[in-house]
């Protein structure tokens, strides 16, 4: 027997070894498979937390296989996406839609209500535009701008500004608000870890959230609730855990610290007063009785109007018509007709055709002097 | 390339010129009304470098020291680069140069910096002697005599300052 192996072992001993150490190898590296496997999550994990070197290491292969995936099958994408999309594009048009009904109720009640009229004249007065005065009587408050800034340097990381506000040199007054901190450690000795946290002026305020280098800078119109405080607190806190290492480096360059922008942008929020805080949004009683007197007095203003041209029409179309008179004014002078002319002896005023006809001779002053030999020619 | 921002701050003595410096960079205007300036008054220009660099200086002119007054340097944290401003016709602001200096060196540590040896076009009225001109290149202190009324060398200080942050980096 210990021949026949001896003999083997001369024969095919060595292949016998390389397909041991294959084995072995297969073995291995299906060991280490598995290891990766286990530890691999965790290390991604480790990795996105601390630095976001993965996330930023990952994203253009990332980006490249979805455009490429995109590209190859379109419609399996679409199909994929679909369920995902639909509810969200439809979300997003009723909330478009609510906002649009919103403001248009929000216009016209503005526009027809007491209130609106008061809004109108002190926009007036105030030489503010309509829109901004209903703005600002309508909002509870509208995150207007956010600065995010070094403390120390006052330098300008990132800066999200609403439409509507007018262009400002952002630097320069992101610069103020960590001057204005120090003027306020120098002037008063406050202690250095003392910050300044609220800014007032008003209905505008001004929030700042402090984090170690960083200071948000925010600005609002009308009174903010503190749940939202709450929120700026957390997203100062998400972007001071993923760009910590970026704003230490951070030498003025803003395109170095990138992804802040989206973090942020959520929080430019408005909010309208509910229905209840908007006080005399609906007219009162008084508006009603004052708009029906109104109406009332321009209607008899222009139905008296009518009567008198009609009588003066009548009077005047009558004289016309009647042998031997002839007139030259016919008008309404301090509530009476004066009506002159000439008329041939022997003509008669048709006063009984005029009481025929219902007009008041009483408010007639008659001024036709008679002339020998006149003839009218009617 | 990207524009790089860059806290630049003007100090000096009280009534050395700082505000009109600042003011003959930003606007290119002088005006020869004195207004104190209380605090800190904040400007900006975006001006470009020889390499075509874009760079904004952020230009903090930080209120005059005086005697009663110290300067405030908790103005100066987070600067880039300073400007020591120096009235070239007042004895006691070229003497205040070494301190003010150190003052804001301890402040900063080691930020590039340019002495603007400033009204240098009131020829009659000069005391900057000799002397001092030794003392200065002794301590190799960056000098340039500038005139915020003609404008003489100011935006070339600024760009030159705005250099030097840039190499420091």
């Amino acid at each position: 027997m210990n021949q026949l192996t001896e003999l083997r072992n001369i024969i095919v001993g060595e292949q016998q070894e390389e397909l041991i150490l294959l084995r072995e190898r297969l073995e291995k590296s299906r060991m280490d498979s598995q290891k990766l496997s286990e530890m691999l999550p965790e290390a991604i994990k480790i990795s996105s937390s601390e630095s976001g070197g993965f996330t930023g290491g990952m994203q253009p292969y990332i980006s490249r296989s979805v455009f490429k995936a995109v590209a190859d099958d379109p419609h399996g994408f679409a199909e994929v996406l679909f369920p995902a999309l639909v509810p969200a594009i439809r979300l997003m048009i009723t909330n478009s839609i609510r906002a649009l009904t919103k403001r248009i109720n929000t216009t016209i009640e503005s526009t027809t209500t007491s209130q609106g009229l008061k809004w109108r004249v002190e926009a007036l007065r105030t030489g503010e535009s309509y829109s901004d005065v209903v703005v600002r009587k309508t909002l509870e408050y509208r995150i207007e701008q956010l600065f995010l800034l070094k403390t120390e340097s006052g330098i300008l990381i990132e800066h999200l500004v609403n439409e509507d506000i007018g262009s400002l040199d952002s630097d320069a007054v992101a610069a103020m608000f960590s001057a204005i901190q120090s003027f306020i450690s120098d002037s008063f000795n406050s202690n250095e870890h003392d910050k300044l946290n609220q800014i007032s002026v008003g209905n505008l305020n001004v929030w700042l959230v402090h984090r170690p280098d960083i200071t948000l800078a925010c600005v609002v119109r009308g009174s903010i609730p503190f749940e939202l405080r709450d929120k700026l607190d957390s997203v100062q806190d998400e972007i001071f855990s993923r760009f910590s290492s970026k704003i230490k480096a951070f030498d003025g360059d803003q395109s170095s610290i990138l992804g802040i922008r989206e973090l942020l942008e959520p929080c430019l929020q408005l909010k309208f007063k509910s229905e209840h805080q908007q006080k005399n949004t609906k007219p009162p009683l008084g508006s009603f009785v004052l708009l029906f007197f109104i109406i009332c007095l321009i209607g008899f203003w222009a139905f008296s109007n009518f009567q008198k041209v009609k009588m003066r029409d009548d009077v005047e179309n009558l004289l016309f018509v009647t042998p031997g008179i002839v007139t030259t004014t016919v008008e309404w002078k301090r509530g009476r007709l004066r009506v002159s002319g000439i008329q041939e002896t022997g003509a008669k005023i048709p006063l009984e055709k005029m009481k025929d006809m219902d007009i008041d001779i009483e408010k007639i002053d008659f001024s036709i002097k008679t002339l020998k030999g006149f003839s009218s020619g009617n | 390339m990207p524009l790089i921002k860059k806290k630049i701050c003007m100090i000096g003595d009280f009534a050395v010129g700082k505000t009109s410096l600042t003011q003959q960079f930003i606007n290119q205007v002088f005006s020869e009304q004195y207004l104190t300036t209380i605090g800190v008054k904040i400007d900006t220009k975006t001006i470009e470098l020889a390499d075509g660099q874009a760079c904004k200086a952020v230009v903090w002119d930080v209120a005059g020291r005086d005697s009663l007054t110290p300067l405030q340097t908790s103005y100066l944290m987070g600067a880039a680069a300073f400007m020591l401003v120096v009235d070239v016709t007042r004895r006691d602001s070229i003497d205040s140069m070494k301190f003010l200096i150190d003052s804001a060196i301890q402040k900063l540590s080691d930020v590039p910096f340019i002495v603007l040896l400033n009204k240098w076009d009131m020829t009659d009225e000069i005391v900057f002697n000799n002397e001092d001109q030794d003392f200065v290149n002794k301590n190799r202190w960056q000098f340039v005599y500038t005139s915020a009324k003609t404008g003489e060398n100011v935006e070339s200080a600024f760009i030159q300052l705005m250099e030097s942050t840039m190499k420091s980096n």
